[in-house]
């Protein structure tokens, strides 16, 4: 087992590394030169180069990549040349109320998808069976924004119970917060679900098809206690690995959640950046989010490994 | 092992009487195959048939602005008074041409890598491999986030970032085909003759490996749709006053109290379109053989 952990590991450093050179030539890829575009038209030579400094832009590429390389393990990711603020500073204060949302969307789009699914999946072409495939049909046709503005146009205009933007800490006024956090979390939960909830029917109506479940079933055990306690089980280690998957979806799903409903965090934190053409603060939040993804998946892949010792064995 | 035991369990798996028919039978055998058909049909006829539309897409010539659907204007009009209908027939004109090139690109691009990496084998196969790992880890709208930082806004750019984002998965798909069909004998076969290495993948592993790869494209297309609809929603695709359903969903967010008209029909086409995609994809997934999973 602790092999396995640490090929997977080792796996994993290759993937970090090329990624960080992707993220890394953002910057040096943009046409032109980006520090006399920042500069503006009539900056001076000396600002130019003063610009270009700060990005990190002088000398042979390979060097200025060991230096950059050597900056962000240290944590340091360059300032905004927006407003001059350190980009870890502006990443640590977008990333908590992205934090709060994922972590309510996220055990919100389990407890929906995961019984959904298993229900399905224990009776194939059963009514329960085909309610899930049309809500899952229809959650992942629909795109996420459309979703909240439908819920904008239901929650907060006609009915008007809850805000319509905005975003309130939990650790500052729980009751607010779970106001705000209502509809964006809705939102990511219902397009997390459906994908949870097809992956969880697959895996279940596959397992119902195994040995040890007509065991189960020649035992005498009622068909609630088979699915659940020995079908279930098993389906959800796949399950586990496609949900840490997920976190690239929700990653997504927050940039434009946040749009809608004008929530501060990462999403709002990137595209922001992007229209105002802020490279530093770009390049630090793609390495921040695809290092998260890099690593959750990581998690998953070594907790699928303990869960079923099988899956080492390949 | 798992195919035959599925098949096997009464109540499970598919009807043996489909085993037969082509795979495009198969997939129109199945309702929700037909229904997404249809609605592709439908909806591609009507992008196409968009210069008809009595008013133009930019023409100000309504009688009032946020007019509520009439015989005139069947959609309702904008707060610039123009006609929503051509506005929404020419947004979804964009999105489907902008899908549609990006996703025939990434796919082209993506099967030649895996080939590559798949007939090429060992070393060349790993580190090409790692490559499509570490482009996989960067989730599909951040990948489009991070080419249209590198490009710039704009609809063309969109159309570039979709594609990238298609190739690695593609690209695996690709690869898997090409270590099966690598081992048949008439690869071995052509090889021995003499065939250059490139004229094996094209004349004879290319005919037998592509077919899986082209029932992935519906997939394709519902997330190439989905993303350039979230990127132009988010401001970053076309130019105002070009119309996208993406970018005509995001300008009546301001009128969603006065005008639910201005919302609704973009965002009508849009589910139609992505429902269809998605219903034929999930069709074509189950008639190639459950279990193969979508990704």
């Amino acid at each position: 087992m602790i092999r396995y952990i640490l090929a997977r590991v080792i796996q994993a450093i290759p993937v970090l590394l090329i990624a960080s050179v992707a993220v890394f030539f953002v910057l040096r890829l943009v046409p032109g030169d980006p520090a006399s575009a920042l500069a503006g038209e009539n900056a001076s030579q000396e600002r130019v180069d003063e610009i270009r400094k700060d990005l990190g832009l002088e000398g042979p590429v390979a060097v200025q990549y060991v230096h950059w390389l050597r900056q962000v393990a240290t944590g340091d990711l360059g300032t905004s040349v927006l407003n001059g603020l350190a980009v870890r500073r502006l990443i640590g204060l977008a990333a908590r109320p992205t934090i709060e949302l994922a972590l309510v969307a996220y055990p919100l789009a389990l407890a929906i998808g995961i019984p959904l699914g298993a229900a399905a999946g224990a009776r194939p072409r059963s009514r329960w069976d085909l309610a899930a495939t049309a809500y899952t049909t229809l959650a992942i046709g629909v795109p996420g924004f459309l979703t909240a503005i439908v819920m904008l146009w239901v929650f907060a205009i006609e009915l008007d119970w809850l805000p319509a933007s905005g975003y309130v800490s939990l650790l500052d006024d729980p009751v607010q917060a779970a106001l705000h956090l209502a509809m964006p979390a809705a939102t990511l939960a219902v397009g997390l679900s459906a994908v949870l909830a097809r992956y969880t029917r697959t895996a279940v109506s596959q397992a119902l098809t195994q040995d040890y479940i007509r065991t189960a079933r020649a035992k005498g055990l009622p068909e609630r206690a088979v699915v659940m306690r020995h079908a279930l089980r098993v389906a959800l280690v796949p399950v586990v690995t496609v949900a840490a998957l997920q976190v690239g979806q929700l990653l997504s799903g927050a940039v434009v959640v946040e749009q809608v409903f004008t929530r501060p965090g990462m999403g709002r934190l990137m595209v922001g950046a992007i229209t105002g053409r802020d490279y530093p603060v770009v390049q630090g939040g793609l390495l921040v989010l695809v290092a998260t993804f890099v690593l959750v998946n990581l998690a998953a892949d070594i907790l699928a490994g303990i869960a079923d010792p099988r899956a080492v064995q390949r | 092992m798992t195919a035959m035991r599925m098949a096997a369990w009464p109540g499970q798996g598919q009807e043996r009487a489909g085993r037969r028919r082509s795979l495009p039978g198969r997939v129109l055998a199945d309702p929700r195959g037909r229904i997404g058909a249809a609605g592709v049909v439908v909806i591609v006829v009507v992008a196409l048939l968009a210069p008809l539309a009595p008013h133009g897409p930019f023409a100000q010539d309504a009688s009032g602005r946020l007019l509520a659907p009439s015989w005139e204007h069947p959609f309702g009009t904008d707060e610039l008074r123009r006609d929503l209908l051509a506005r929404t027939a020419y947004g979804l004109r964009l999105s489907l041409a902008v899908s549609i090139a990006a996703v025939l690109a990434g796919a082209t691009a993506g099967t030649a890598f895996g080939f590559v990496a798949g007939y090429a084998g060992r070393r060349v196969d790993a580190a090409l491999m790692r490559l499509i790992d570490a482009w996989m880890a960067f989730p599909a709208l951040l990948t489009a986030l991070a080419i249209l930082t590198i490009l710039g806004p704009g609809m063309r750019n969109v159309g570039i970032a979709l594609a990238v984002f298609n190739v690695p998965v593609f690209a695996r798909m690709a690869r898997a085909q090409m270590l099966v069909e690598r081992r048949r004998e008439y690869v071995v076969a052509a090889g021995a003759l003499g065939a250059h290495p490139a004229r094996v993948i094209a004349r004879h592993i290319a005919p037998n490996a592509l077919p899986p790869l082209v029932t992935h494209l519906a997939l394709a297309m519902t997330g190439a749709i989905m993303v350039a609809a979230a990127l132009s929603f988010l401001g970053l695709g076309e130019r105002a006053p070009e119309p996208s359903l993406g970018s005509l969903i995001s300008a009546s967010r301001t009128h969603l109290r006065d005008a639910w008209w201005y919302a609704a029909f973009p965002g009508g086409v849009l589910t139609a379109l992505l429902l269809s995609f998605t219903l034929l994809a999930d069709a074509t997934n189950d008639a190639l053989g459950a279990g193969a999973g979508g990704r």
